[in-house]
């Protein structure tokens, strides 16, 4: 069991990890969090990237208790023991809140990250490293480990795989398929982050209603969604419905993107980007069903569709490239979005509460998250269809 | 307008608003030609809104990026009237673009090149001396960029010979005999950048050999990013040569396989001439508006050749600089320029099909 694997670096701990499952939400974590939340928040180098302050934030004592609370109990509950976090290669921050939900729960994590050795990656496990010289601390050093190797590394994939709990898999699909060759325990369960897709819906009426205030914060709230990841998060949305009659939605739609258009002028728009949105822009001519587009110089472009496809997961765009889609009233929504791959609405004008009525009257498979503009990207325990707290725990139960 | 009325126009005789007439003309044509022929670009048009019936300046004509003739078939002629598919060079998995010509489109685009050419080398034929191996004209049907460059030049060769045989070694015998031959004669050397540094320069360095090519004329393209990274400067590949076999004219050109026959020559002023035959827009990637004389950005390439694909407006992926129109100390009309680079992180193409070692 102790064999060295090579070609595995070790950022955080060491290759022997001690399993002592513990009670989710427990002192002892949230301590060391919110510790690690004060060091970020202080370090020098943490503070210049948004992404590690918004987590740090994300960490601290007042919001873990808060979600403790909107848990309820977690008497009966004790973490697995160990999960093996394979992070994602795209969204630079993840990793760190994967190792979180880990240690939330109660249990020690081997978390892999991308060998494209990220920044953020570099400092979070430099101020943890900080933090193991307190003595209170060095539990987490012991049962926890932040581990690189390189992706085709298979040997190294195997063996933390076959000493985990539970493997946490943050997508791609073709990620998932490379790591399921890995086999696990009998016990041993999974959660995989796949590829997903998706969508908002405005209200016409409520943008032509919206005060200018309320357009600026929509607009920086989509912003923040779509081009703060160059549009390619899981949940940015890239497909945008107009519910509303005939004669607001034109008008509407101006409104918005207009408003976009002003706050989109602080993205970095990369010669490459541009050109990369161009030649897409050029590929979707090619659809039938795209009838123009809107332009706001290289930094908006909205296709316009005429009618939608069976699937609506093929609309993907990127760099600040939209599609948008007129239906006339919500329940129309749910005719396209039965669909596995559909994971957040965004919604404007509209009550979380329709959309998540519809799904079930509708019977639909698609949508696992209803959020307002604006927060498409706040990761939490709730995430892709999963409560993570109960599948990284196990319950025990007297009678 | 046919092309031929303006294959007699002499290649940098025209100034700016002649030239804008002409480009418009034959531009605003080569549209409303490829839009009736060629779906996948009607679409692009429409979809885009623009009406090339009512377009009444070239700067106005829509431009396809370069990448979709790596992503897509395109084509404003039958298949059946294809005679020749030429393909660019590409990084692995990124596939590599495809443009399709037909009798008249590839002919034209030989007549442009000799035009061009002849004008540097004030010669139509010469005695030609390839730095690269015969094996990569092998396939005649498909032609690798550095296949067509070699062919489109060796069209003004009365004679021709290969510097480099199968391995790419120097065939220093056979180089001198061709020279003994023509001795007293301008010989033409032809090559692509890379090649002729590494193949030939180096290799008479290493051999300690010297040739006489002082009354030689080199043509050499295919970009500079593969000597960049052996750190090696325009200036120093002109001195390098001039050591080793005392050539003292040196051209360097801009082309792509999209644009092939109107390519664009380096004066002895160090600057990129765009002929009469295309013209050089640069844009600022903000909104794609027309940047001012000496300021940077992205490249588009306008052509009045292709007629068997809609290749006569292209958007490239490197970055570049006008310098002046009509106002070269060189003497030529027309606008010159020079390149700054590549967009950042886009792929790596070139001319060359590099060698992979």
């Amino acid at each position: 069991m102790h064999m060295k694997i090579s070609g595995v670096e070790y950022l955080f701990g060491e290759q022997n990890i001690e399993v002592k499952p513990k009670q989710p939400y427990g002192e002892e974590q949230c301590e060391f969090l919110e510790a690690l939340s004060k060091a970020l928040r202080a370090d020098k180098e943490a503070r210049q990237y948004t992404d590690i302050l918004t987590f740090a934030f994300w960490i601290r004592r007042a919001n873990i208790q808060q979600l403790y609370q909107a848990y309820g109990n977690t008497y009966n509950r004790i973490g697995k023991g160990v999960v093996f976090h394979i992070a994602p290669s795209n969204v630079a921050i993840n990793f760190a809140y994967t190792f979180a939900f880990g240690m939330i729960t109660g249990n020690a994590n081997i978390v892999k990250v991308s060998s494209k050795r990220f920044v953020q990656t570099t400092i979070i496990c430099r101020v943890m490293n900080q933090l193991m010289e307190e003595e209170r601390f060095r539990w987490v050093r012991k049962e926890n480990a932040v581990v690189l190797y390189d992706r085709e590394n298979q040997e190294a994939t195997d063996y933390y795989s076959s000493l985990c709990d539970v493997r946490i898999i943050w997508g791609g699909n073709h990620t998932i398929e490379r790591v399921r060759k890995s086999p696990l325990q009998p016990r041993s369960t999974e959660i995989t982050f796949a590829d997903r897709y998706s969508f908002g819906v405005i209200s016409s009426e409520a943008i032509l209603r919206a005060s200018e205030q309320d357009m600026k914060t929509l607009a920086e709230g989509f912003y923040n969604d779509t081009y703060l990841m160059d549009q390619n998060a899981c949940s940015s949305p890239h497909l945008i419905f107009w519910v509303g009659n005939k004669a607001d939605q034109k008008k509407a739609e101006e409104r918005f993107w207009k408003s976009v258009y002003t706050e989109a002028k602080r993205y970095e728009l990369a010669d490459i980007k541009v050109s990369d949105k161009y030649t897409m822009l050029c590929e979707c001519a090619q659809k039938t069903e795209a009838f123009n587009v809107d332009r706001y110089d290289n930094l908006v472009y909205v296709v316009n569709l005429k009618e939608l496809g069976e699937d609506i997961t093929g609309y993907r765009g990127k760099f600040g490239l939209f599609y948008s889609y007129q239906i006339e009233d919500v329940e129309a929504l749910f005719r396209y979005t039965n669909h596995k791959a559909i994971q957040t609405c965004a919604v404007f004008g509209i009550e979380e509460k329709v959309i998540a009525d519809g799904i079930m009257r509708n019977h639909i498979t698609g949508i696992d998250r209803i959020v307002k503009f604006g927060h498409t990207l706040d990761i939490g325990v709730f995430w892709d269809g999963y409560d993570i707290v109960s599948v990284l725990s196990r319950c025990i139960v007297s009678l | 307008m046919k092309f031929d009325e303006i294959l007699t126009i002499a290649p940098y005789s025209l100034e700016r608003e002649e030239k804008g007439q002409l480009l418009t003309k034959r531009l605003r044509e080569l549209t409303i030609h490829h839009q009736r022929n060629c779906e996948a670009y009607r679409k692009i048009i429409d979809f885009l809104g623009v009406d090339a019936e009512k377009i009444t300046d070239y700067h106005d004509i829509p431009f396809l990026p370069v990448r979709l003739f790596k992503d897509m078939q395109l084509r404003s002629v039958a298949k059946t009237d294809i005679v020749k598919t030429m393909t660019s060079s590409g990084t692995t998995g990124s596939g590599v673009s495809q443009i399709y010509l037909d009798k008249n489109t590839s002919l034209n685009q030989q007549k442009t090149l000799v035009k061009i050419v002849s004008d540097f080398t004030r010669k139509e034929r010469m005695p030609m001396l390839i730095i690269d191996s015969p094996e990569v004209i092998r396939n005649r049907s498909m032609f690798s960029a550095r296949g067509a460059g070699i062919l489109g030049f060796a069209i003004m060769a009365t004679e021709r010979k290969y510097a480099l045989d199968r391995e790419l070694s120097l065939n220093l015998e056979e180089i001198r005999e061709f020279l003994k031959k023509h001795a007293g004669k301008r010989i033409f050397l032809f090559g692509f950048t890379f090649m002729i540094w590494q193949y030939f320069y180096k290799e008479l360095l290493k051999q300690g050999e010297k040739l006489d090519l002082s009354n030689a004329i080199l043509i050499h393209g295919g970009g500079w990013k593969k000597l960049e990274k052996e750190a090696v400067s325009p200036e120093q590949f002109k001195e390098c040569l001039k050591d080793v076999c005392g050539i003292t004219e040196i051209y360097d050109y801009y082309g792509m396989v999209e644009q092939t026959g109107c390519i664009y020559m380096q004066c002895n002023c160090g600057h990129l001439h765009a002929s009469i035959f295309s013209d050089v827009i640069v844009r600022r990637t903000k909104d794609f508006s027309v940047a001012d004389i000496g300021e940077k950005g992205v490249v588009q390439v306008l052509s009045l050749l292709p007629e068997s694909y809609p290749g006569h407006s292209i958007l490239t992926e490197d970055t570049g600089i006008i310098l002046g129109e009509d106002d070269c100390p060189c003497g030529r009309k027309g606008k010159y320029f020079k390149l700054t680079g590549r967009i950042k992180n886009a792929e790596i193409r070139g001319c060359s099909d590099a060698y992979e070692n």
